[in-house]
């Protein structure tokens, strides 16, 4: 969908990845197919080297700034240097939905 | 209000352990926050602090402010941001959580459950 297109080319720019995944989990989290809302990004980059955890995620929340202000409510990540290998990059198993969304009270 | 740096400044530090969830630790209305709660489950931690951001949406916004992190589950030990959910798990996988708990005077249970298995072996 064009949010998905819209953090792939972001993360692309601002992190040149080796390799990069963009899953939409939505539907996990009670949305319908193509709701674009909870989103996992499984990227490797040379730019994650000497960071700690925190650091690479606030690298990837950087370049969603506007997406986590808008429509991604939740981004699973997953960040490793190319050293690390492309071949442990699973996304960790997914913690099932339990309809948080539906409990929010939101000031409109 | 309840989301200025103040007010969310004196709820990290309350406590050594302090987490901003969805739903409560009884009863989490949230994957990625469930997650947060079985893992300090895991290690013995059931005495910390957690906040329901689903009832304040000032907190909500103030927290997100505060840490400069845009989700939540968000955890935070002696007052300091750690992460969430992903990095809390990682954390639990490599041992650090083990350690970041013993600084702060929390033996994990952890330990213990590998000194029985210890024993079991001898």
């Amino acid at each position: 969908g064009p949010l998905a297109r819209t953090i792939r080319a972001k993360l692309d720019a601002a992190l040149q990845p080796t390799h990069l995944q963009v899953l939409d989990e939505s539907p996990r989290h009670g949305g319908p197919p193509g709701a674009e809302t909870h989103f996992a990004v499984v990227v490797v980059s040379g730019r994650f080297a000497g960071l700690s955890p925190l650091q690479r995620h606030r690298l990837v929340h950087a370049a969603l700034r506007t997406e986590l202000a808008g429509p991604l409510h939740a981004l699973a990540i997953v960040a490793r240097t190319p050293q690390q290998g492309e071949g442990d990059s699973r996304v960790p198993p997914r913690p099932p939905c339990l309809g948080g969304s539906k409990h929010e009270r939101r000031r409109d | 209000g309840s989301g200025s740096r103040e007010a969310v400044e004196r709820l990290v530090r309350a406590h050594p352990v302090v987490v901003f969830m969805k739903g409560s630790p009884a009863q989490p209305l949230c994957g990625f926050s469930n997650a947060v709660v079985q893992i300090l489950r895991l290690h013995g931690v059931e005495d910390y602090r957690a906040h329901d951001v689903l009832q304040d949406p000032d907190l909500r916004q103030g927290i997100k402010n505060y840490s400069n992190w845009p989700t939540i589950p968000q955890v935070y030990l002696n007052g300091e941001f750690v992460g969430g959910c992903d990095i809390l798990l990682q954390m639990h996988q490599n041992g650090d959580l083990v350690e970041e708990l013993k600084k702060l005077g929390i033996r994990s249970a952890l330990l213990d459950a590998e000194k029985e298995k210890d024993q079991d072996k001898k």
